[in-house]
């Protein structure tokens, strides 16, 4: 013991050897002190926890630096699920001897463990909600909550006394009495909890005295003479119940135990079997082939719009490769017909070069008259040189010589004429003299010739009752037309020559 | 009989961790009988 002046170690004396303190009054208190302190360790050995806490807080009350009291009472909040108040109590304990001080290693056991700490605060987050609820009057949230937090701190008596007082409210006063025994098997001697198991056990023996009643009321025979039914409770050797017993009410029912039952109740239950299978498993089973095929139609639906897509391409591509061969076909077809064309005349020139050999002028003529080309501006650029050169050196002689042919021709075959044919023959032979070179002959004369022809064969036929008459008087005026045009584009032609045929032209629609 | 509800009345919230600092602080505050005899033998010997 220490002198509370100066520090030093006291003796038996009644004051201080160092600095002559007395120090009765104070070696009184603090023996005073360390005997609650063992008082409470008395009581902590027995797991009167609440008695040892009150003991232990009246030693500190009396000497606040008795460690040893601050740390069994921190134990002590510590075992009651009090984790704070404990903590506290060894903080100071810790304050006041920091060397060689138990409280030291207790808290570095709990903080080198997070999650205990964080479960204890969690729990005690966890009570004060449910006692909220127990406050605010929601018992079924309270007792929901504290059966959770006594899961996590079975320790807690706080917890299991306030559960225990719930489920007293509710009147369920036997499983009230489940946590009203653990805590007092954590603190054996907590007055609280001895008040709620007397309530209890009070309870209990109303309801016992109460079935007594009944008992005996159900002996005596009801007035009216009917049976009233009563259940029989069997309790083994008229012992009082106690609240572990569990009242089991004698109806009479004797389970049948013969083989048949048996066997029909197997085959009941493999019918419940295969029909909760049936009613439960299938649709499920259903359902999940019914969602896999599903994603399949979809699946394929996608892949089918995809090919169809794919389908509309190439249908536009075939068209357009269609239009693109109808163009080619055409342009083949005619570049074929261009050639069979050239062909053609190529064949004409050389007629017309076979017969120029045979001094046969007029068929030369004729050939090359024919050349599709002829008298054309494509003339320069669709034939090669050589046709060019052979054509013009037999065109000029040739033309000549088939015009007075055929004028000729004409004018002897005019004499003879008497029939439509007849006259057809000589405008054609007219007609040709326009066609090759006229200025070499009398064209005044051959162009007075080709309309009195024109007219003549007009009335022949008018004479011979013709169903085509119009179309003679149109072929004239579209003959006598064409000589006029080719008049108007030569050069050097004869005024009065040009005018006679324009003339003729209206004689010729006027016939 | 129990009243239930001034039971419930009777149960307090515990301490959560977070209030440990302020817990500690009222705690230590508080004179005990040592301090008290000390006090008083101070006066006593004031008056001698």
């Amino acid at each position: 013991m220490k002198c509370y002046r100066c520090g030093s170690t006291l003796s038996d004396n009644d004051f201080c050897k160092s600095c002559g303190a007395t120090v009765v009054v104070y070696r009184k208190v603090m023996r005073l002190s360390n005997t609650y302190y063992n008082m409470g360790l008395s009581k902590v050995e027995v797991r009167d926890l609440s008695g040892a806490a009150d003991l232990l807080r009246r030693s500190i009350k009396l000497n606040k630096r008795n460690v040893d009291a601050r740390n069994l009472l921190g134990l002590v909040y510590f075992e009651m699920g009090e984790a704070v108040q404990a903590f506290t109590e060894w903080i100071i304990s810790k304050n006041i001897q920091p060397e060689d001080n138990i409280a030291n290693k207790y808290m570095k056991r709990l903080q080198s463990n997070p999650t205990k700490l964080d479960t204890i605060n969690q729990t005690i987050k966890k009570f004060n909600i449910a006692l909220g609820y127990a406050k605010e009057h929601n018992d079924d949230l309270a007792i929901i909550q504290l059966k959770k937090v006594l899961n996590m701190n079975p320790n807690l008596i706080k917890g299991h006394q306030l559960l225990a007082l719930l489920y007293m409210k509710r009147g369920d006063y036997e499983r009230a009495r489940k946590p009203v025994m653990k805590s007092l098997k954590i603190d054996n001697n907590n007055v609280l909890s001895r008040k709620y198991l007397d309530e209890i056990d009070n309870h209990s023996d109303k309801k016992q005295q109460a079935s007594k009643d009944n008992k005996q009321q159900s002996k005596t025979a009801p007035a009216d003479g009917r049976k009233r039914f009563k259940p029989e409770i069997d309790t083994g050797a008229n012992e009082p119940l106690s609240g572990y017993d569990v009242i089991i009410p004698n109806n009479g029912y004797k389970e049948s135990n013969t083989g048949t039952l048996t066997i029909l109740n197997i085959i009941i239950g493999i019918v419940i079997g295969v029909a909760a299978t049936y009613f439960l498993l299938t649709p499920a089973r259903v359902n999940v082939l019914n969602s896999s095929h599903k994603s399949e139609v979809l699946n394929l639906n996608s892949q089918i719009a995809g090919l169809n897509s794919q389908i509309n391409d190439l249908k536009s591509q075939l068209d357009s490769a269609n239009t693109d061969k109808t163009n080619l076909q055409g342009q083949i077809d005619s570049a074929n017909g261009e050639k069979d064309v050239m062909i053609s005349d190529y064949e004409k020139l050389v007629s017309a070069v076979i017969a120029y050999q045979a001094k046969s002028y007029v068929e030369c003529a004729d050939q090359i008259s024919s050349i599709s080309a002829i008298n054309t501006p494509e003339y320069d650029t669709k034939y090669s040189e050589s046709f060019k050169n052979i054509c013009n050196s037999m065109k000029d002689d040739t033309y000549k010589q088939a015009a007075q042919a055929a004028y000729s021709e004409a004018r002897s075959l005019a004499g003879s004429a008497k029939s439509v044919d007849s006259w057809n023959t000589v405008v054609s032979k007219l007609e040709r003299c326009f066609v090759y070179d006229y200025k070499d002959i009398d064209y005044s004369d051959a162009i007075e010739r080709l309309k009195t022809a024109y007219m003549t064969r007009y009335q022949c036929a008018k004479d011979e009752n013709a169903e085509n008459l119009q179309s003679y008087k149109d072929q004239a005026v579209a003959g006598m037309q064409s000589v006029v045009d080719k008049l108007t584009a030569a050069e050097g032609i004869s005024a009065s020559a040009l005018k006679s045929a324009q003339d003729s032209i209206g004689e010729l629609q006027a016939m | 009989m129990l009243n239930f509800d001034e039971e419930i009345k009777k149960f307090q919230p515990s301490l959560e961790v977070d209030d440990t600092e302020d817990a500690i602080y009222n705690t230590n505050s508080t004179t005990d009988v040592t301090d008290i005899v000390l006090e008083l033998l101070k006066e006593m010997k004031e008056n001698q």
